[in-house]
């Protein structure tokens, strides 16, 4: 379980800053699209996702309640089932526990593959693969139903105090 | 010498009509099913068209009948409560619950809204576009060519957003993103709460009826049987109209039958108080027991049951039909009974014909109850004046010798009339000027019903939990078909400023104009795909729909998709649109106090029904005050034919003291309402009686103080019913025939040239 321990964020007191690139594939374009941004995650669990390119969005994760900012600065819930919510942001904390109890992985080159157990996420995805490097998560690519494929690149870890890293979450 | 009292023949062709055949068709009677207390006759009867009525009988059976459910458990949530509240609540008084929150719903619908989204949102999209276009100032010949432009960049910029990974399916489909468009605009679903579980109940029997209402009882104490035995801790909560109704109906059984007793103890004790003799009692209970007996046979003969409400006004008739007894039986002097009755012979039937009148005036009434009330009282009426003419001198001797009270007798004080009859004017115009100065009249369905605050408090908290409230600012539509429905919110939105309203739009021209460009449009969205780094080929599902264009908004497809829709919407969302499969009926937000124009009534109402209920009762209100004006009239004419010089007098006493009793009633800072009106008319015709007797008597009026006495007492024991609309009935008779009575004493104050001539 060396790969899935990895999956939890470092712990520390500080909020942790990891810069990404997204591509989102689908089957009806030829190419996926592109974005980066910045993934935050304060010290009390709150996820913020903030997409800088090719537009600035963000989406802030509090408990299982997933809110978008569409560019304006007001953070509005997005329609989401509770349980998938929680299963998303449990995926994006690192909640290892629950992890456990909502996914099934198995071994793949670098890194591990997880399966959902739950019937709802299972009718969204057929599985995640997570690739690591140095101990820590280098790649996540979503495989939905769907086809659409989601693949996220990790950048470098740093560690952010005071006002620079309450921002994100700001509401 | 006191003539001895003789025994007249037994009068028996009154005994039977009287007594012995009402008292065998009572008996004959099944008891159980007579008494009715059904809501609904206490609720206005409709005017409306067939087909509003069978809008309002789907909406009020769909949104307004099913019970509102709430359960929750210690350390349970929603979804594990659902699968044994499903089993539980398979009870023959229910159908399938809608439980908020439950995922299946809304896939289900949004299948139907995917499969139907061309003939739902595709006019719409046009319409958008067009007014898009005409903004940008392109010529018009481009508009097919910018279409595609706007189309490929709009698919593209979707994608950029985070829900676009969701519609991945559908997009080949649905590149003018025709469905992710018109889910955006619906408004946000209320939050679920996940601890407790909130269902929506319809039903499969009638909640307004006891049986139903038990049903209802007998099924939630088995789901909450069923679910303590599962669930340690499990609590539920439920209400509905069933709930509510049955508190009204049980409270107002209750009341009633007080009411009825006290009525009958107070009148009772009143006479023994007053006359101070058993005998005396006995014949003032004879019209009483034949008023009751005529008035319960004719309601039940007319209308098949009587309702509990219409049983509690039409006691009355125990305090009026007592009074005959004892005009007559006050009058008896030295004499007997059968030489008094031509002394109270003419006063005695105008009294009866003007108060039969009076209720006959509940016959205009729009409710099924109060009808009720308008027949049986009349006839119990008179019943009581057919036995004090036949059966009354019959059981004098049996009763034995009695004697008022002397101060009864009394006569008043002697005061000239100039003395106290500018001080009557004075009281009267006061009066009439604070009648003119405040309308006092309001018309509110509320007071018609007892109050049930706890029932109501537990309804709406659950309301408020599902946000479903019975609100004022939404009204329905009713149509043959969806697309005689769609034309008919257009022609509303055309009208009133409607917003949150999303409608297939009316563009049958731009939408030919379309069409007939649709290979154009398809080879342009085609090139424009690709430049925006699309596969094209992969949009192969949309460019074939693209080929029955024309088809796609058609009234067949509008048809099978309104179909589908209603299928799919369950719970408070069947409120957006409901058929039975011959009326449509459409739900929507109308704007804070706006009206609904007179050219759209015909087939748009408010859904809160206590507005158009109350609207009923002012109409109804209105129209009886406008007859009364009329029957007052006739009245009049008759009392001035009988009494000639005297009329005027006999007249004097209603107009006086009925104008003083409302005043009084409003400045007792009550309003007056439908019932308040009729117990109006009701006190003049009451008040009529004592002026005949007033302007016919020569002597203290002694009947006319029992009579009051006695009306004054079930009036004013009717003004404490907890039902506003019958407490204002009771403080208006109550009030009106206590200055009635005032007016007879001022009248038949003994006068200096009278009492000359009486000594002389």
């Amino acid at each position: 379980m060396r790969y899935a321990d990895a999956l939890a964020w470092p712990d520390k007191d500080q909020t942790a800053q990891l810069a990404f690139t997204e591509e989102r594939n689908f089957p009806f374009r030829k190419f996926p699209k592109r974005y980066a941004g910045n993934m935050f995650r304060a010290p009390n669990g709150e996820l913020a996702i903030c997409y800088e390119s090719p537009h600035a969005f963000r989406l802030v994760i509090q408990g299982d309640a997933i809110l978008l900012d569409d560019g304006d600065g007001q953070l509005r819930p997005l329609p989401t089932d509770g349980a998938d919510a929680r299963v998303v942001s449990d995926l994006l904390r690192g909640d290892l526990g629950r992890l456990r109890a909502d996914w099934t992985n198995e071994p793949i080159d670098d890194g591990l593959r997880l399966t959902p157990t739950l019937e709802s996420i299972r009718k969204e995805i057929k599985y995640i693969d997570v690739t690591f490097a140095d101990g820590r998560v280098q790649t996540v690519t979503v495989n939905q139903r769907n086809q659409a494929i989601r693949r996220y690149e990790f950048g470098a870890l740093t560690w952010l105090t005071g006002d620079t890293a309450a921002l994100p979450f700001a509401e | 010498m006191k003539p001895p009292i003789t025994r007249p023949r037994t009068p028996w062709l009154a005994l039977l009509g009287l007594l012995i055949a009402p008292i065998i068709f009572l008996l004959t009677v099944n008891w159980t099913e007579t008494l009715n207390n059904n809501i609904l006759e206490l609720l206005p009867d409709s005017e409306e068209s067939v087909e509003a009525q069978a809008a309002r009988q789907m909406l009020s059976q769909r949104l307004s009948y099913p019970v509102i459910f709430k359960a929750s458990a210690p350390g349970t949530t929603r979804s594990q409560l659902t699968d044994a509240f499903l089993e539980a609540s398979a009870q023959p008084a229910f159908r399938s619950p809608f439980i908020l929150g439950d995922n299946r719903y809304q896939s289900a619908l949004l299948g139907v809204l995917k499969d139907n989204r061309e003939a739902l949102f595709a006019s719409n999209w046009l319409n958008a576009k067009h007014d898009e276009f005409a903004a940008s100032n392109f010529p018009q010949p481009d508009f097919i060519s910018w279409l595609a432009t706007d189309a490929a960049q709009q698919l593209n910029a979707f994608l950029d957003r985070p829900e676009s990974m969701a519609y991945a399916d559908d997009i080949p489909a649905d590149p003018l993103l025709l469905l992710p468009t018109a889910l955006a605009q619906l408004p946000p679903a209320p939050e679920v709460d996940d601890t407790a579980l909130i269902a929506w109940i319809p039903l499969a029997v009638d909640p307004l009826t006891p049986q139903g209402q038990q049903a209802i009882y007998d099924a939630l104490a088995a789901i909450e049987t069923q679910m303590s035995a599962r669930f340690p801790g499990y609590s539920q909560l439920a209400s509905g109209v069933y709930d509510l109704a049955h508190a009204s109906e049980q409270q107002t059984q209750d009341e009633v039958t007080w009411l009825n007793i006290e009525m009958v103890g107070a009148i009772l004790l009143l006479l023994l108080v007053l006359a101070g003799r058993p005998g005396f009692l006995l014949l003032t209970i004879a019209p009483v027991l034949v008023a009751g007996l005529w008035c319960t046979a004719s309601g039940l003969l007319v209308f098949g049951h009587i309702h509990v409400v219409a049983l509690a006004v039409s006691s009355v008739v125990l305090g009026l039909s007592v009074d005959y007894a004892v005009h007559l039986a006050a009058k008896r002097g030295n004499g007997n009974l059968r030489e008094a009755w031509p002394i109270v012979r003419l006063p005695l039937t105008t009294s009866c014909v003007s108060t039969c009148f009076g209720f006959l005036f509940l016959l205009l009434s729009p409710m099924a109850a109060l009808k009720q009330v308008g027949i049986m009282v009349p006839t119990g009426l008179v019943g009581a004046l057919l036995a004090v003419r036949y059966l009354l001198p019959w059981l004098e001797p049996i009763a034995g010798a009695y004697r008022l009270r002397t101060f009864i007798e009394r006569p008043g004080p002697m005061l000239r009339k100039y003395i106290w009859l500018p001080v009557a004017g004075l009281a009267w115009l006061m009066a009439a000027i604070t009648l003119l100065q405040s309308p006092p009249f309001v018309d509110d369905i509320q007071d018609f019903q007892a109050p049930i605050t706890e029932s109501l408090t537990r309804y709406r908290d659950l309301a408020d939990s599902i946000h479903h409230r019975d609100v004022n600012e939404r009204w329905y539509v009713f149509a043959s078909s969806p697309v005689e429905l769609i034309k008919r919110l257009h022609d509303i939105r055309e009208k009133i400023q409607l917003t949150g309203l999303h409608l297939p739009e009316d563009n049958t021209l731009e939408w030919k104009n379309f069409a007939s460009q649709s290979n154009d449009f398809a080879a342009a969205l085609r090139t424009q795909l690709e430049d925006q780094g699309f596969d094209a080929d992969a949009f192969a599902p949309f460019f074939d729909k693209l080929n029955s264009v024309a088809e796609w908004n058609s009234a067949k497809k509008l048809t099978t998709a309104f179909n589908e829709l209603v299928a799919q919407l369950h719970g408070p969302l069947q409120a957006l649109l409901m058929t039975d499969g011959s009326v449509w009926v459409a739900v929507f937000e109308a704007p804070p106090n706006a009206e609904i124009p007179a050219s759209l009534k015909s087939f748009t109402q408010e859904l809160a029904q206590q507005k158009s209920l109350n609207r009923a009762l002012k109409h109804a209100r209105e129209g009886i005050a406008r007859s009364a004006q009329w029957g007052l009239l006739g009245i009049a004419l008759c009392v001035f034919a009988l009494f000639r010089r005297r009329g005027v007098m006999a007249m004097a006493v209603p107009v006086w003291s009925v104008t003083l009793g409302i005043a009084t009633t409003i400045s007792l800072g009550n309003p007056l309402g439908l019932l308040a009106v009729i117990g109006a008319i009701l006190a003049f015709c009451l008040a009529l009686d004592y002026g005949a007797f007033a302007a016919t008597s020569r002597e203290p009026p002694a009947s006319i103080r029992i009579s009051a006495a006695t009306t004054f007492c079930a009036f004013l024991i009717l003004s404490f019913c907890s039902m506003p609309a019958v407490a204002q009935l009771g403080q208006v008779v109550a009030a009106s025939v206590f200055f009635a009575w005032l007016a007879a004493e001022l009248l038949c104050l003994p006068q200096p040239k009278k009492l000359t001539e009486n000594k002389a």
